[in-house]
């Protein structure tokens, strides 16, 4: 049997609706009832799989969405700072028109290699993809097999995916997209990570499906 | 509105049940194979198809054709799609070609990209006759939504050809089950991935088949 990581993104949140920027502690509203709803879905589907742990970003709306699962089976959420949202400094709370408008080079520059420039005060794409890393080497290390489950953030799990397949990590925004709830299962194999899906939302009934989200 | 790749792979064959070889010799889909191809004629049926682009083998078209002969919706059919040409391992199981081409297998396995299969395809030719063929497509067609159904090497070696991700890793990196559905966007700054090796619109006991 071999190691096969479940990345998930939290539910539906105020900001995923919108697409404002939302990264850290400070600026955590949590799901709606949507993303409750989303939540609630996932553990329904999933929850016949033997899963060995569960790692979560420490932001709410990550737990939140990791909570019905583990309620369910009784598995003990492990809290991973590697696995939170980018810091967006002082784009905190921002609308991206807002933030073209007052940071306009720097965002385009932002938006064109996110991997080596960071919002003003934020993270660089870069220092995402090396905490996370240490997660992933961390989970590596204590499992050798089974099914480990990752609740995290758009931008973060874009980022681990694009180290893990060998994709420059400043084409993360470019090459995914990642809407709420959606799954990615990568199996860690003798030859490295073997993609098996992206973006995965089939556990979601067609109203949860077809909510507009960033 | 954008332009949409939705690239489909063929049904289930018995070289899929078996893992053997299977790259020019052309079989049918089994049973199974052509109700996979129903499945999902039945979920997207309903998307505004603007072309669809095939594989010129029988699996292939058997694979398109519940979708398109409903709708009246021309095939083109396109070299460039075809699967890996396995040369003198074709129809052979991994433990034969294991046996008989013992060193170059290896190779291969370690490196597809620019290695072939002895007197077959090397990964970088597939990626250069594939690219061709989505080139035809960007030119053609600015916006819509493209189907192009293919096989299990090309499919993948064109993901890591829009993704920039070495094509000597397509083995690796990418599980790409039969009848699997993986959506591509070319948007403003590049292939945008919208979902990959998609399987939701089978029914559950073709979707837990075993097979490769």
């Amino acid at each position: 049997m071999s190691l096969k990581l479940y990345f998930l993104r939290h539910g539906q949140t105020a900001y995923s609706k919108t697409g404002g920027y939302c990264g850290t502690i400070e600026n955590d509203p949590g799901l709606t009832p949507e993303g409750i709803k989303m939540a609630i879905a996932f553990a329904d589907m999933y929850q016949d799989i033997s899963w060995d742990a569960v790692y979560v970003s420490p932001l709410r709306r990550a737990r939140q969405t990791a909570e019905p699962l583990c309620a369910l089976l009784n598995i003990k959420m492990q809290i991973r700072e590697g696995l939170k949202e980018i810091a967006y400094g002082k784009w905190e709370g921002m609308h991206p028109n807002d933030v073209d408008f007052e940071f306009h080079d720097l965002y385009v520059r932002w938006l064109t290699d996110p991997a080596w420039t960071s919002p003003p005060g934020g993270e660089r794409g870069i220092d995402i993809a090396r905490r996370s890393s240490d997660v992933i080497a961390e989970i590596e290390q204590v499992h050798k097999k089974g099914n480990i489950l990752l609740v995290s953030h758009k931008a973060t799990i874009r980022i681990i995916l694009c180290s893990l397949m060998g994709i420059d990590v400043g084409r993360y925004r470019d090459r995914f997209v990642m809407p709420v709830a959606a799954v990615s299962v990568v199996e860690l194999c003798e030859r490295g990570p073997l993609f098996h899906t992206i973006a995965n939302r089939s556990h979601l009934d067609e109203y949860l499906r077809s909510l507009p989200c960033t | 509105m954008s332009l949409k790749l939705y690239f489909l792979r063929h049904g289930e064959t018995t070289a899929s049940l078996t893992g053997a070889y299977c790259g020019r010799l052309d079989l049918e889909l089994t049973p199974s194979g052509h109700e996979m191809a129903e499945d999902f004629a039945k979920l997207y049926r309903d998307l505004p198809w603007t072309a669809v682009f095939c594989s010129p083998l029988k699996r292939t078209l058997a694979t398109a054709k519940p979708l398109c002969e409903p709708l009246g919706l021309e095939i083109h059919k396109r070299d460039g799609l075809k699967e890996i040409y396995y040369g003198k391992w074709e129809g052979k199981s991994p433990e034969e070609v294991n046996r008989e081409f013992h060193d170059e297998y290896v190779r291969w396995l370690a490196d597809p990209g620019w290695n072939a299969p002895t007197e077959g395809e090397k990964g970088i030719d597939i990626s250069r006759r594939s690219s061709e063929v989505l080139e035809e497509i960007e030119h053609t067609y600015l916006s819509g939504n493209i189907l192009i159904v293919s096989h299990k090497a090309t499919i993948r070696i064109m993901l890591c050809y829009l993704l920039g991700i070495d094509v000597g890793r397509f083995r690796d990196r990418i599980g790409m089950p039969v009848a699997s559905v993986s959506i591509v966007e070319l948007a403003t700054h590049g292939p945008l991935v919208h979902v990959m090796g998609d399987r939701s619109h089978l029914r559950e006991d073709l979707r837990k088949r075993i097979g490769t």
